[in-house]
């Protein structure tokens, strides 16, 4: 069977700095998977080198999605192929209404294409859905919103979008008891309402509580150094990552 | 009928003039000695950062004269500024804002003739300690008219405004904006938002005096250079002596549509006093690299994405404007820019976002 994603022997870093090392990896379709790693680890970097960011290369090794080798294809392509990376810190784009920017991203979607009506009735439906204020459409993209609000508008999009390969990466650090829970209703519903396959980014076991965990993964030092199921994520909450020769406090917020 | 010339939106830190954007300059009717009324209004003294003379010039051609008050503690939703450009209207407002009132202003210059009319807008605002100004601002009017804004506001202590202006459109759109916080933690959010296109000419002067302790006031101004348009900006922020622990910040982002453009920036932070933090960030020439990738990441190429930002001045000024003449002066820009078809759907989503949410 063909898998959603196969990573495989990947090696890529920076220009000047070699940061995953040897990396496999393959996700299927419908799951929710979840990677974990002390600070540094590389995770973060592993998601930005799915979603094609220009400020990583790829040393050797692939990468597929959907049984096509994507390493070569811009950020923008693999979006409309699919792939969703919600960002740690998403970007303020003063002057761009959020319903602007929600109806250019899902008008450019053949897959997704409605009516002005039928959006609009979508977003709102998806506001509720988060207890977001619509008031918040109007507003301009990321612009003045707080860390929490912000999670709120990548939730927004992870909901409209309906991706079939979501990554989550979240500096649980930051984000209040509300704002998590916003995420992890916002993960509930996503897996919920379509066949996607989630990847989990987190140091937050608490924001898996609504999920039926498939895999989790173990990244030290830009090296995969485990794949188990979901009684990996209550090991490592209990014993940290000592047993993959990491001793340092792993921060727990 | 004779004119004399007068200079706008001079700043007011004077630089050399190697960038040639100390002012610009007008040919104004001039007004007969017999008509002249003397200004004896209590804001007679709040400068209006359009210069002087212009601000004189404006209050004495005014056809049209008020002074609002509005009572401590009351709360006013719709005060309106209704400039009909292709009357060549003249209008003066001066506004008091009593202790702890809250209003709502909206001033529009609106017009579509292909007309050499020359209208304009003074309007001086006082905002008593405590209060709230929210003042929305549409010039979107023909190509061959000239529209002339001179805005002016002083705040108390506590005192707290918040100003978008959008531009969208006239043969010269002049604005002038200036603020003194006087009062102590007295605080302003200025957004300038523009379209200029084909062969019009924006010209803007926001000059901000931070006086008070721990005053705030960012500026954050953006938009569109397109065809042959011409933009001149400049923005000063002042640090005064004594503003103790105040904040001053100044951004500015232009996406350059074409090769004829013509866009000048004159960013200045002036500061006399220690204890304070200003910052202008870079003038940022485009979109940037950071939001390209942002929305590369959502699917958008980079032109879709200055396509998207360009048409979000206009979906943007829409979803605040609060009254018809207003909503169709932009829908006019829209279907010019957009086509009919997009028009009527902004139009269309616009009414219907109102009726869903608060509109803040
Ligand atoms: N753009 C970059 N330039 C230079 N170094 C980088 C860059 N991105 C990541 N790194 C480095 O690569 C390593 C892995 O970083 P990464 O952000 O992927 O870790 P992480 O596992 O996400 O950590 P955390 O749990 O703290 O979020 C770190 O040492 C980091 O400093
Ligand atoms: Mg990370």
């Amino acid at each position: 069977m063909k898998h959603l994603l196969t990573i495989s022997g990947l090696n890529a870093g920076t220009e000047d700095k070699s940061i995953l090392h040897d990396v496999d990896l393959y996700l299927d379709a419908n799951q929710t998977h979840v990677l974990m790693g002390p600070n540094g680890a590389g995770k973060s970097t592993l998601g930005r080198i799915i979603m094609g960011d220009p400020a990583y290369q790829v040393e050797s090794g692939s990468i597929e999605f959907d049984g096509q080798d994507i390493s070569e294809d811009s950020p923008e392509k693999r979006s409309l192929a699919g792939i969703f990376l919600s960002y740690q810190a998403p970007v303020e784009i003063p002057g761009v209404p959020l319903y602007s920017f929600l109806r250019t991203i899902t008008q450019k979607r053949p897959e997704l294409k409605a009516s002005a009506r039928q959006f609009r009735i979508r977003v709102n439906e998806i506001c509720e859905q988060l207890d977001m204020d619509p008031g918040y459409l109007t507003r301009e993209l990321n612009v003045g919103f707080s860390g929490g609000e912000k999670k709120k508008i990548e939730m927004l999009q992870l909901l409209l979008l309906q991706p079939r390969l979501a990554i989550l990466d979240e500096t649980d650090s930051g984000l209040d008891v509300d704002a998590l829970s916003v995420v992890s209703r916002g993960m509930q519903a996503y897996r919920e309402s379509c066949d996607g396959t989630l990847l989990v980014i987190t140091h937050n076991t608490r924001i898996l509580e609504r999920l039926h965990v498939d895999h989790t993964h173990v990244m030290v030092h830009g090296r995969m150094v485990e794949r188990g199921g979901s009684e990996l994520i209550g090991r490592i909450d209990a014993e940290g990552f000592e047993r993959y020769g990491v001793h340092e406090e792993v921060s727990a917020s | 009928m004779p004119t004399i010339t007068t200079k706008l939106n001079t700043p007011p830190a004077q630089t050399w003039n190697y960038l040639k954007i100390n002012d610009v300059s007008v040919e104004l009717p001039q007004i007969d000695g017999d008509s002249l009324t003397e200004d004896d209004s209590q804001l007679a003294n709040i400068a209006c950062g359009c210069g002087e003379g212009a601000a004189r010039w404006m209050f004495q051609i005014a056809a049209n004269r008020r002074t609002i008050e509005i009572e401590p503690g009351d709360s006013e939703e719709n005060i309106l500024v209704d400039i009909d450009v292709d009357q060549a209207e003249r209008s003066c407002v001066d506004l008091i804002v009593g202790e702890g009132a809250q209003v709502k202003v909206l001033v529009i210059a609106h017009g579509q003739e292909d007309e050499e009319n020359l209208s304009s807008a003074l309007l001086r605002i006082l905002c008593k300690a405590d209060s709230k100004l929210e003042l929305t601002e549409l010039v979107s009017a023909g190509a061959s008219s000239t529209h002339l804004s001179g805005i002016g506001m002083e705040l108390e202590q506590g005192a707290h405004a918040e100003v978008k202006q959008y531009s969208l459109g006239a043969g010269l759109s002049s604005m002038g904006l200036a603020a003194n916080l006087v009062g102590s933690n007295s605080s302003l959010e200025l957004a300038l938002r523009y379209m200029s296109r084909k062969q019009e000419k924006l010209d803007v002067n926001h000059a901000v005096w931070q006086r008070g302790t721990s005053t705030k006031a960012t500026i954050d101004a953006s938009g569109v250079l397109a065809d042959h348009a011409e933009k001149n900006y400049r923005a000063t922020i002042d640090l005064v002596q004594g503003c103790k622990g105040s904040a001053g910040s100044e951004q500015e982002t232009v996406l350059v549509w074409g090769d004829d453009v013509i866009n000048r920036t004159l960013p200045t932070i002036m500061c006399s006093e220690d204890d304070v933090a200003g910052d202008h960030g870079a003038t940022i020439g485009s979109v940037s690299a950071e939001q390209i990738e942002y929305l590369a990441a959502r699917g958008l190429s980079q032109d879709e994405a200055e396509l998207l930002i360009a048409r979000s001045v206009l979906d943007d000024a829409l979803f605040h404007m609060s009254n018809e003449t207003s909503r169709e002066a932009v829908l006019r820009v829209a279907r010019d820019m957009l086509g009919e078809e997009e028009a009527a759907e902004l139009a269309e989503t616009s009414a219907a976002l109102e009726g869903a949410g608060s509109n803040e």
